[in-house]
């Protein structure tokens, strides 16, 4: 029995410090949960208030039924309420895709690591001369199902302060100054819950055109471009500009080589293939070319790269 | 000296005539206001069909943190038939006709209902009942209960006044007016009222004409310490017209 409730208590402590946690890393879920905290209350108070005038409203015994009502003006309320909720749920997705992959380290990684290449090394080996001709498809296949997993939305997340500001513009001024206002009256209720300041900071920072653009880097890679030229042929291959070119150029020459294995392997600690007109990276991106110590840790993005809530530190 | 005694008797005489003059106006007040005291009950004819409209007009508001929001007033017109059928053990039995929807009660001479078979399961109103004695004008009548909901009850009560009674329309005007103390707590304010008037046929024994109004006012607040926001208000108008169009035999 003890061993049940230790068990038990362990279990609501993690329970609900994962919890806790999820609700820590959310930037609006405190603000979101106190208006519908509020709205259930006055959705309660209303129904049972107008349950009750229902019963001495029509006031003669030879009236049998209430007269249908028509939209009562709270409901513009809960309407308006309803466009907030949608609006704090784009602010969220944003600023969850900013914090993650808005300063373009995941992006300078996965452009130094190539797991794309890596993964098709097998298939070098086994169906050689097939698979050379396959590459550039499944390269894409995998960034596709690698944007999906990560639930990315490449269409809508490329440019955040545009999704960000499409967003906005669905509320009039009027919502907006509502929405504000809310704002304001949560601060002033709970002084000591920055969630609301936060909001209205990342609505400034996130509307701007260069917030986010690791991400748009990192989803629309250039080796999309790819797609209308032939890998196989030697001249186009040499011609791209990609990052990637060369080296799925050096995976594809080797067909059953062993030394396939090892040359590719370790592009990250010699990354011999890549010269540095190879490698015409975006300011804010790191250049793969050069070498990463492994004790060292990734450069941090450029000045230009919006950095709002110092994610490096 | 002389001449003074005749002038006292003659000032008594004088005070004695206005005392008299005064108590008949007093009884005649009295017999003339016990003459106009009336009995306000139902007599609905059984087999006769009594056909009403009734007109609800509501209008509405609300605000939020200083945003205003309205809602244009809007009207809703309805009519509908209540057949007699017959009167049983003290009760007429009617089928009221809404919208294709038929409703089975037994309204009492008062106006009180004593069943409603076609709505067993749900609450029936609190309607208004009239007094089962004779009513002089401007006397007050009022009937109290207890509307539950749930686990929560709330007092309610009708007043009800006989304004005045016309004896050659044999038309007898009464208001009325609601009390419902809706619950309340620190963060919730409400307010209710409902205020209208009857023009009561006593000779056909039905209702010719009523309006009523109600108002609901719904403040919703916030308060974490010494802050206090006022979030949500909310105001609800509604006003009611009912009138009797015709009785078919």
């Amino acid at each position: 029995m003890k061993k049940i409730l230790v068990a038990l208590a362990l279990f609501i402590c993690l329970y609900s410090s994962s919890a806790h946690c999820a609700l820590e890393n959310n930037l609006t879920g405190r603000f979101k949960f106190w208006l519908l905290n509020n709205e259930a209350r006055a959705f309660s108070s209303l129904s049972f208030d107008r349950e009750i005038i229902a019963r001495v409203e029509t006031a003669f015994s030879i009236i049998a039924k209430h007269p249908d009502q028509s939209i009562k003006a709270a409901e513009t309320i809960w309407e308006k309420n309803r466009s907030f909720y949608v609006l704090l749920d784009e602010i969220e997705h944003v600023y969850s895709v900013a914090r993650r992959y808005g300063n373009g380290r995941f992006a300078i990684i996965l452009q130094q690591a190539r797991p794309e290449i890596y993964s098709t090394v097998p298939f070098h080996q086994l169906i050689p001369g097939v698979f050379t001709n396959l590459q550039s498809v499944y390269r894409k296949a995998f960034f596709s199902a690698l944007i999906k997993a990560l639930s990315l939305d490449p269409d809508q997340d490329v440019n955040l302060s545009a999704r960000l500001n499409k967003a906005l513009r669905k509320l009039s001024d009027q919502d907006l100054r509502l929405f504000n206002s809310y704002l304001d009256n949560f601060s002033a209720l709970f002084p000591g819950d920055n969630s609301a300041r936060m909001i209205k900071a990342f609505i400034q920072t996130g509307s701007r055109e260069e917030f986010g653009q690791g991400v748009s880097k990192f989803l629309r890679p250039e080796f999309i471009e790819l797609e209308s030229l032939p890998l196989s042929d030697g001249k186009n291959a040499e011609k791209i500009a990609d990052p990637l070119a060369e080296l799925e150029k050096l995976a594809s020459m080797s067909d059953s080589s062993s030394e396939l294995d090892i040359r590719v392997s370790q592009p990250a600690q010699d990354n011999a293939p890549a010269t540095a007109e190879d490698y015409p990276e975006p300011e804010n991106v790191a250049p793969p070319k050069e070498t990463i110590p492994e004790n060292k840790p990734l450069e941090e993005p450029e000045p230009g790269v919006e950095e709002m809530f110092n994610i490096w530190d | 000296m002389i001449n003074q005694k005749p002038t006292i008797l003659q000032n008594q005489t004088k005070a004695i005539s206005s005392l008299k003059i005064a108590v008949l106006c007093l009884l005649s007040a009295l017999i003339c206001r016990g003459a106009f005291a009336v009995e306000v009950k139902f007599g609905f004819r059984p087999g006769a069909t009594y056909e009403y409209e009734l007109t609800s007009t509501s209008s509405s508001e609300s605000d939020a943190l200083g945003i205003d929001y309205s809602h244009s007033p809007t009207s809703v017109t309805s009519k509908f038939q209540v057949k007699t059928i017959d009167f049983e053990k003290g009760a007429f039995i009617v089928d009221i006709k809404f919208n294709d929807q038929t409703y089975r009660r037994y309204i009492k001479e008062n106006g009180e209902i004593s069943g409603a078979p076609g709505e067993a399961g749900k609450q029936v109103p609190f309607f208004i009942s009239f007094p089962a004695f004779d009513w002089q004008p401007e006397q007050r009548h009022q009937v109290t209960r207890q509307i539950s909901l749930g686990r929560i009850s709330v007092p309610a009560g009708w007043n009800l006044l006989l304004k005045s009674f016309d004896p050659d329309k044999q038309i007898a005007e009464i208001w009325f007016a609601a009390n419902l103390k809706l619950p309340e707590d620190r963060l919730r304010r409400k307010q209710f009222s409902q205020k209208g008037r009857i023009f009561f046929d006593l000779a056909a024994g039905v209702i010719n004409q009523a309006e009523w109004n109600t108002e609901y006012s719904f403040n919703f607040i916030n308060k974490e310490i010494a802050v206090v926001r006022e979030i949500w208000e909310i105001k609800e108008r509604t006003s009611f017209k009912l009138k009797l169009l015709d009785i078919k035999e």
